[in-house]
């Protein structure tokens, strides 16, 4: 027997989706499960924080990019989000 | 002895997370073990995530964002909304939200953002460890 969720569950699922995207925090469902589930991890010491920057450092290894476009992708973020 | 607190720019954090040798990921390490308390806003988390999505994945930004949520103190709009009008004009208005959140919390702004030159309370990753009896790497970030 498959359950589903009910209407109400849905609609709550859907509104809390939507502030994220508004927040820039997530913009599809998979990446927002991906954030709830690494959240309810730290949260409840399921993982460590030392855990998770290990595992920023790794992944950030791989990231080359030169001082002068960094500086500039950083400034564009800033621009982009001033809150109107 | 309380701990000390700051506001941390995402131009420090960024560097943090991508230049493991340089003073901003010393910070950023301070912050993970609980030596300093690092505060931050949701524009902060914003321009963060924006930039390591550009820079990575989704999943990268995803990781950042749950390490920002469990390591920093997040300081809501709200508490510093008074500060923004108080400060218009005085910076420049993609940085306006920093001051605000540090001038409503009385905390020094830790940036390597040319930006913030001439702002009371901006120091450089640094600057802020030498504060600190901490030097390690001669570049500013």
């Amino acid at each position: 027997m498959v359950i589903g969720m009910d209407a109400a569950t849905i609609e709550l699922e859907e509104e809390i989706l939507d502030e994220m995207r508004k927040r820039g925090i997530a913009e599809t469902k998979d990446e927002a499960i991906t954030i709830a589930l690494l959240n309810f991890a730290l949260s409840t010491d399921l993982l460590s924080r030392n855990a998770v920057l290990r595992k920023i450092r790794e992944k950030a290894k791989g990231i080359k990019i030169e001082e002068a476009e960094l500086e500039r992708l950083i400034q564009n973020a800033k621009e982009a989000s001033i809150h109107r | 002895m309380p701990k000390k607190r700051a506001f941390i720019d995402s131009s420090v954090i960024i560097r943090g997370v991508l230049y493991e040798e340089s003073n901003s990921s010393i910070i950023i390490e301070m912050v993970n073990k609980g030596d300093i308390v690092g505060v931050i806003n949701e524009k902060v988390v914003s321009e963060v995530l924006k930039v390591l999505k550009e820079l990575k994945d989704k999943d990268f930004a995803s990781l950042v964002f749950s390490f920002l949520h469990s390591s920093f103190e997040i300081v809501p709009r709200e508490r510093y909304a008074n500060e923004m009008e108080l400060n218009k004009g005085k910076i420049k208005e993609k940085d306006l939200d920093h001051l605000a959140t540090a001038k409503a919390l009385n905390l020094p702004i830790v940036a390597y953002d040319m930006d913030f030159e001439g702002i009371e309370g901006y120091i450089t990753p640094r600057r802020f460890l030498e504060t600190l009896g901490i030097v390690k790497y001669e570049t500013e970030y």
